[in-house]
């Protein structure tokens, strides 16, 4: 891929001055450094919650918070990870690469943009008061729903789900604005020759990932409005004594909660479709099914939610369905796996931070694959529901399928976002140490699942202590080695190394032909793309 | 900040395309807002059109019963459940706490239930089987769960369910596990007495 109209350094004016820079923000690359840090936040507020929950489950018993508080602590664990740490950091790298990949100067629609980013800090707010009201008196209960807030309990539930409601619509609002921006950009935007098919992969990613939000997080939306109704206005939309049905909720959410788990995964699928490549030092193998296969996935992922249902008392013919359809997924995303495999053939690979986290990724997502099939199969399923199984697998999937694929991101770009070379040493430390930590904690939650375990329970059996016991220590080595993440991206921020323009040898696209750090504004001279 | 918003529409035709996409994508979210509400009836229409049987609804029409014989060797034991909900301060219990019965013949069980407050209050019981797929074998021919059920302060009334277990019930299902729980008909009222432990129930005095 060529470039005619190479950039010149931004001329007339960089960013403005002060707390305006931020607050009024219409520029993309602030606005993706302000949805990154936002990120970072929340991961460190929703990993403490995960640290306090292996602190109590270290012993059988109850130790240090009750039983209330500590399916509060699960809840908001979840939530913040999802909502508040994996997408606004992948919606991140989203405002910073996706103009820059197509040689577009900014999102189609900036102030909307800055309208999506500042949301997130009012969820984010609502979200803790929703934890705080609780202990103040007449705050009511916690919320003990868990993430999925299924009725009767939720109904049940004092003001702090109201407050929680109000958080996922916020929360929707913005991730629905985001995503209609990425949409009008990506179709709208390309520069002249940058076709749809030749688009990098990552775009794609962001592209199906965009339509499945505005077509899931409308419908989560209505869910909890009509909850909201229920509690207070007395409409029966799952009062089972109104005429409602609790389930109807279930397929609401999982409606728009396994999508979910799509719109977590394709973004840092797109990345590792530039990561790998990049270190291999060959070009993406076979680009056309790559495309496919996110297609694929998008569509069918639609189409599944009620596998995470088999127990509510479906028709046979109903389960069998749902059984086959999550099947058919594991055709597509083997397909992606398979795709990065033949990618790293024979190529001259070496083994940079991003590459070891692409990697690691392939190896631990693929066993996530694995025990999916299992989940996947009614008969199975029935044994492992609302087991310490089902928690060990969608830690396996979503860690290294949507966290670490972020991370491969964050020490891909950081040299092109701020100029500077991270500390390659140092990264390799937080590489080990993540994926030790995490193996350790969540691998023996298989064993535990099968053995019986259920989730969401503050005490166990005491014939489960040891492997509680194991994985909490690898819990606590898990997050403390992510303090080192924090450390890496301070220094590397704060100086270093310089980057060039190209910072890795093997990399393709118009991204890096641009300065390192890139000028305020970029592309304003449209360029032409020509593919070799 | 002027410069980079006016290049980002290079052309009026873009423009307009933008504005398109933009139209197209904020209609299909509403679309999607609206179908979270309209999922429910719309599974219904589609599944009474299409003649599928939705399960814990029995589809059959009355006459497929009316040939039945009763296989002699075969029983089946029913097994009663039975509970209120938080907001409902009622005592509520089976006389019986499990029966044997013969697939093919009407049975009668009756149940108690006895309002511990001063006041009357209506309540309504809300059935459900297990194992789930045995559902569609049951077949009520009378239930005190086809309608709002009051009971006037302190009243005791014997609640009676006449049923019929289907041959055609699979043969592996041998237990039958019945229960109903009484939900408070009027919330407003039921949440006066959520907080309300029964022992203190002959102090509660009328709603408001």
């Amino acid at each position: 891929m060529t470039v005619e109209a190479v950039t010149h350094a931004s001329e007339h004016h960089g960013p403005p001055a002060g707390w305006k820079r931020w607050i009024c923000s219409t520029n993309h690359k602030d606005i993706g450094t302000m949805y990154l840090v936002f990120a970072l936040i929340m991961l460190f507020l929703g990993g403490a919650s995960a640290m306090v929950i292996r602190m109590e489950l270290f012993m059988p018993g109850i130790q240090l918070v009750s039983p209330d508080l500590y399916n509060n602590l699960v809840t908001n664990h979840a939530l913040i990870m999802v909502f508040g740490a994996v997408m606004p950091a992948a919606a991140g790298m989203a405002n910073w690469m996706i103009p820059m990949m197509i040689g577009a100067p900014d999102m189609a629609l900036p102030r909307l943009n800055n309208l999506s980013f500042w949301l997130l800090p009012a969820a984010a707010i609502m979200l803790i008061l929703s934890f705080v009201v609780p202990f103040f008196p007449g705050g009511g209960t916690q919320i003990n729903t868990g993430w999925t807030l299924y009725p009767p309990l939720s109904l049940e539930v004092g003001m702090a789900m109201d407050f929680l409601i109000f958080t996922v619509h916020i929360l929707g609002i913005s991730s629905i604005l985001a995503s209609i921006n990425i949409i009008v950009t990506i179709l709208n935007e390309r520069a002249p020759g940058m076709d749809l098919f030749k688009m990098p992969v990552f775009c794609w990613a962001w592209l199906i990932t965009a339509f499945l939000l505005i077509l899931i997080m409308p419908v989560l939306a209505g869910g909890v409005t009509m909850l909201l109704f229920d509690r207070h206005f007395g409409t029966s939309f799952f009062n089972a004594a109104g005429g409602g049905d609790p389930v109807l909720f279930q397929h609401l959410f999982w409606f728009f909660g396994h999508p979910e788990v799509y719109v977590l995964l394709l973004p840092s699928m797109g990345i590792l479709a530039h990561v790998i490549p990049t270190f291999a030092r060959k070009p993406l193998f076979g680009y056309p099914s790559m495309i496919g296969s996110i297609i694929a996935i998008g569509a069918i992922g639609m189409l599944v939610w009620a596998h995470h249902q088999y127990t509510v008392g479906m028709s046979m013919n109903a389960v069998t369905y749902f059984m086959i359809g999550t099947i058919l997924i594991s055709i597509p995303v083997g397909l992606m796996v398979f795709n990065f495999i033949a990618t790293m053939w024979r190529g001259a690979i070496t083994f940079e931070t991003p590459m070891l986290f692409a990697i690691g990724i392939i190896i631990m997502f693929s066993f996530a694959g694995l025990t999916g099939v299992m989940l996947a199969v009614i008969p199975g399923d029935i044994q492992y529901h609302d087991s310490y199984f089902v928690v060990a697998h969608f830690h396996y999937a979503l860690l290294p399928g949507a966290l670490f694929g972020l991370y491969a991101g964050v020490f891909y770009w950081l040299p092109k976002w701020t100029g500077n070379m991270y500390d390659e040493t140092l990264g390799q430390w937080f590489f080990w140490l993540t994926i030790i930590g995490f193996n350790i904690t969540f691998f023996p939650q298989h064993f535990l699942g099968l053995a019986g375990m259920p989730r969401r329970i503050i005490d166990y059996n005491v014939v489960f202590t040891e492997f509680n016991m194991i994985s909490s220590i690898g819990a606590f080595l898990f997050g403390i080695s992510q303090l080192l993440l924090l450390y890496i991206i301070v220094k590397t921020v704060r100086g270093g190394e310089k980057a060039t323009h190209h910072v890795w040898e093997g990399a393709e696209g118009l991204e890096w032909q641009l300065p390192s750090p890139p000028p305020f504004h970029t592309w304003t001279e449209v360029p032409q793309v020509k593919y070799a | 900040m002027h410069d980079a918003e006016d290049k980002a529409v290079p052309t009026t035709a873009s423009g307009k395309n933008k504005r398109k996409t933009v139209v197209a994508l904020a209609a299909v979210v509403f679309g999607m807002f609206a179908f979270g509400f309209v999922v429910a009836p719309l599974y219904k229409l589609i599944c009474e059109y299409a003649g599928f049987q939705t399960v814990g609804v029995s589809v059959r029409k009355p006459d497929t019963y009316a040939v039945v014989t009763t296989d002699p060797g075969r029983e089946v034991t029913i097994k009663f459940d039975a509970t209120v909900s938080a907001d409902l301060p009622w005592d509520f219990r089976p006389l019986e706490r499990r029966v044997t019965v013969r697939p093919g013949e009407i049975h009668q069980a009756s149940f108690l239930a006895q309002n511990l407050t001063q006041v009357s209050l209506t309540g309504q019981a809300i059935p459900s089987i297990v194992p789930w797929q045995a559902a569609v074998y049951f077949t009520k021919t009378e239930c005190f769960c086809f309608s709002r059920q009051e009971l006037g302060p302190g009243e005791t009334k014997e609640m009676i369910l006449r049923f019929m277990v289907s041959p055609d019930l699979p043969a592996e299902i041998r237990t039958l596990t019945l229960s109903y729980t009484f939900m408070n008909h009027d919330p407003e009222a039921g949440k006066k007495m959520k907080n309300v432990t029964t022992r203190s129930m002959d102090d509660v005095t009328g709603p408001g």
